[in-house]
């Protein structure tokens, strides 16, 4: 995961650098994006909502982003962010790639769980594609994308103490479980 | 140029999406313990309940005082027969194999323990020389194991291979299906009590009364007349709702915790004692002590308690019919209780053992506090309190209560 995300962001130093004679000096300016999106892998279709705010300059934006991604297993992700736009015109194309973690969040029925609690730990996330960016008026454009995505979840259950019964109950009384998610996602959304 | 751009990221994604296609199998690894039951025959492990040479404590339960003797049960296995004629140094003298083992209780020259399903009697006139005495075959019917595993009834389990498993889950998405462990440790729980004759802890779900043993279940109460103190016999079992957690007995009432309330039944009827009133709480853990005016109510959250609320109630008694609360004191986590006279002893989880002077309920004092393990349950007599940790079995001398001092430690040596 941790080599895709690394290739994703060369593949988008390389393209920077083709496009190096086009430079345009700008100043920084903050930016955010808020996105709805479609994940589509083996486990099915999922919806995936994310926000990023970052600073862009000289058609590179770098943020930090958060969401919700409901695949699988219910996440929270966390990711750095870097996107890098080709061209200055109303439509232009640009390459993304997110990397971070995906925080486990249980779900209440996990929480009412009488025999078991859970404990999800932080995995790996990434995602990264391209996309077209359709400028509207004061800074603001309409994003649309498509990518690779991918998260880790590891959840501990641990079965509970039989009530009544303080002490510690003896032995490995928990498991663990490690998902691999792997997804196509194609997100809509818009830059402010 | 806007149509051409357009065209040719929608084609793009597109390859992309084909591309990777191939890349898109999740994969799910599931890693768990396995446990593969040990059994022996029933009369090899019947031959085997007596006094056999003394073994680590590892997993320490439940324990009872009698005399210079305690009784500590290593849960699920059997119970550790400690010396303690000298308080300042136990000597751990013998281990009773009593497999499924988890509560204790004594009758005069009776020890009663549980074996998974049955109540077995042992007579411990000579702590040197323990002998069974008798068994009462299935009259602990709640006693399951967890997972929907259904042990060799012709046989019992004395043991359990450990093996820990990696497996793919990949095939199977249904999550967390409802056989997760081999994890065959015992349903129930279970202890001491019996102040006329020796002293439990707080957590006991068993208890003597009259000629009579008590036991608790998660829903009942189980009624044994123990007039011949070698061949209990069930009288009576009577079901009082869910989460019962512990009993204990004073002069003729029990008064039960249970994660709603505490309920408080007269035994003048012993065989089948009357619900008398119920003292409602929150839903968490709460292990209870009484004296003549007041019972002393820990309630305590947890991962198996629920609930959010830590401190000690205490409740006036002397009307048994309408118990109301005098005042509440908060807590860390707070577990096992004790009172000796005027001190009240408190097991306060990580923030270890607090002792307290109680001789006014509505403004009890604290006199001490000992730190440094993690504390459950405390048995205080005879200016001894002997307190069940998670690292071992602590002593401590209240002789001088401005100088409560360690005596010993019988450590906990893990596996």
């Amino acid at each position: 995961m941790i080599k895709l995300v690394a290739s994703a962001i060369l593949f988008i130093c390389v393209l920077q650098s083709t496009s190096a004679q086009q430079k345009n000096i700008t100043p920084l300016r903050f930016k955010g994006m808020a996105c709805v999106g479609l994940l589509n892998g083996q486990t099915g279709q999922s919806v995936l909502l994310e926000t990023t705010l970052g600073v862009t300059k000289n058609n590179w934006f770098g943020g930090l982003g958060t969401g919700l991604d409901y695949y699988g297993t219910r996440t929270i992700p966390l990711f750095a962010s870097v996107q890098k736009r080709f061209g200055s015109n109303k439509t232009v194309p640009f390459a993304f790639a997110n990397g971070g973690v995906a925080l486990g969040w249980a779900t209440d029925n996990q929480k009412a769980n009488k025999f078991y609690e859970y404990k999800a730990l932080p995995g790996a996330y990434f995602d990264g594609g391209i996309g077209v960016n359709i400028n509207t008026c004061n800074g603001r454009a309409i994003l649309l994308s498509a990518g690779y995505s991918g998260k880790q979840v590891v959840e501990k259950a641990t079965l509970l103490p039989v009530r009544g019964w303080p002490m510690p109950v003896a032995g490995n009384n928990f498991e663990t479980y490690k998902y691999q998610y792997r997804r196509i996602v194609i997100k809509v959304g818009f830059q402010f | 140029m806007k149509k051409t751009t357009i065209t040719t990221t929608t084609f793009v994604a597109i390859l992309l999406g084909t591309l990777l296609s191939g890349c898109l199998k999740d994969s799910c690894y599931r890693t768990f313990t396995m446990y593969k039951p040990v059994y022996k025959a029933r009369a090899e492990v019947r031959a085997n309940i007596k006094n056999n040479p003394s073994i680590n404590v590892s997993e320490a339960g439940k324990m009872f005082v009698l005399g210079n003797y305690i009784f500590l049960n290593e849960i699920d296995k059997g119970i550790h027969v400690i010396d303690n004629s000298n308080p300042a140094a136990p000597i751990n003298k013998y281990f009773i194999n009593i497999p499924g083992n988890v509560d204790v209780a004594v009758n005069g020259n009776i020890l009663y323990a549980d074996m998974y399903s049955d109540l077995v009697a042992l007579d411990i006139s000579d702590p040197n020389n323990i002998r069974l005495s008798n068994v009462v075959e299935n009259v602990f019917s709640q006693r399951q194991f967890a997972g929907g595993f259904v042990a060799d009834q012709t046989m019992m389990i004395v043991d359990w291979e450990v093996k820990d498993t990696t497996i793919d889950c990949s095939n199977n998405w249904v999550r967390r299906p409802s056989v997760m462990f081999m994890d065959a440790r015992s349903f129930s729980g279970a202890s001491m009590a019996a102040p006329t004759l020796g002293v439990g802890g707080s957590m006991a779900r068993f208890a003597l009364l009259n000629q009579y043993l008590y036991t608790v279940t998660e829903s009942a109460i189980n009624v044994f007349d123990v007039t011949q103190p070698v061949t209990p016999i069930l009288k009576n079992t009577l079901q009082i709702g869910w989460g019962i957690e512990t009993i204990y007995p004073f002069k003729n009432n029990l008064f039960i915790g249970s994660n709603t309330g505490m309920f408080i039944f007269n035994t003048v009827n012993a065989e089948a004692p009357q619900q008398q009133s119920m003292f409602s709480h929150a839903t968490v853990c709460d292990p209870v002590i009484a004296d003549d005016q007041y019972a002393y109510v820990t309630l305590r959250s947890g991962t198996t308690c629920r609930g959010v609320i830590n401190q000690l109630d205490v409740i006036n008694i002397t009307n048994l019919q309408r118990p109301t609360l005098v005042r509440s004191y908060a807590f860390k986590n707070p577990h096992g209780l004790s009172k000796d006279g005027n001190l009240l002893f408190i097991c306060d989880g990580t923030e270890g053992l607090k002792v307290f002077d109680a001789a006014n309920v509505n403004n009890i004092q604290p006199l001490k506090t000992l730190t440094g393990f993690e504390s459950f349950d405390v048995i205080a007599a005879n200016k001894i309190a002997i307190v069940s940790a998670k690292d071992g079995l602590y002593q401590f001398s209240y002789a001088d209560v401005n100088n409560i001092r360690l005596v010993s430690k019988v450590s906990i040596i893990k596996k």
